[in-house]
């Protein structure tokens, strides 16, 4: 069974847990002011020993496993975790997306200069701009980043208004 | 000599676009962007509750 995606309480383990990461995907696009939906948490983590440790403690917190078609219960790995693969994850707060690398090969310190801190009501939480959100989804190029590029850009325009367009 | 848009141009968006939605969210702060995907998610998940609920009568 798939729980009903809780985006701030998953986001709550990651902060406990002080797991370096970055919110992206359409939660990321949300919090960007674009008026989309989505079911599942995406980020981006560091992948350095200690990161992947502790955020190794917050996927066995949420009891992570892979979203797997046979239903096997497989958990990730913290070897995995070190690579740039995207792992696909249901936990006990809904799907979240594990990303090593997003757009053309963009790691958790490649997207920083583009990722803000903002405050979720006294939980602070790092998420990518909607620019950067943009480029990785036009690098990504497949149909689902496509689909929601022109509510991305209009809401980009529409939250940069003295940009002289 | 001022020209007037038709008024399709002016009462209908492009394609994929709504502005007003755009321009809501943008009044929102970031909670309350976030508590508004998780009421639709919510919303979502009580729908499909109720859909797979047993109609009253049937079995």
């Amino acid at each position: 069974m798939i729980n009903p995606p809780r985006f701030r309480d998953a986001l709550e383990v990651f902060a406990r847990h002080d797991v370096e990461l970055i919110v992206v995907g359409g939660v990321a696009a949300v919090l960007g002011g674009a008026p989309m939906a989505t079911f599942d948490l995406d980020v981006v983590h560091a992948r350095t020993a200690d990161n992947l440790e502790r955020l190794g403690r917050a996927l066995a917190e949420l009891d992570a496993r892979y979203r797997d078609p046979a239903g096997r219960l497989l958990r990730p790995a913290a070897a995995d975790l070190a690579g740039p693969g995207h792992h696909l994850l249901l936990t006990r707060c809904g799907p979240v997306d594990v990303l090593g690398a997003i757009g053309r090969g963009r790691r958790y310190e490649d997207l920083l200069d583009d990722a803000a801190t903002i405050e979720l009501g006294g939980l602070s939480v790092r998420v990518l701009g909607l620019a950067a959100l943009i480029r990785t989804k036009e690098e990504a190029g497949r149909d689902k980043d496509r689909a929601v590029l022109d509510l991305l850009r209009q809401a980009l325009r529409a939250s940069t208004p003295d940009r002289g367009e | 000599m001022q020209i007037l848009a038709p008024a399709a141009t002016v009462l209908r968006p492009p394609p994929g676009e709504d502005e007003t939605l755009v321009r809501w969210m943008l009044s929102l702060s970031p909670a309350e962007r976030l508590q508004a995907l998780q009421g639709f998610v919510d919303s979502v998940s009580e729908l499909r509750r109720d859909q797979s609920a047993p109609l009253p009568g049937r079995p």
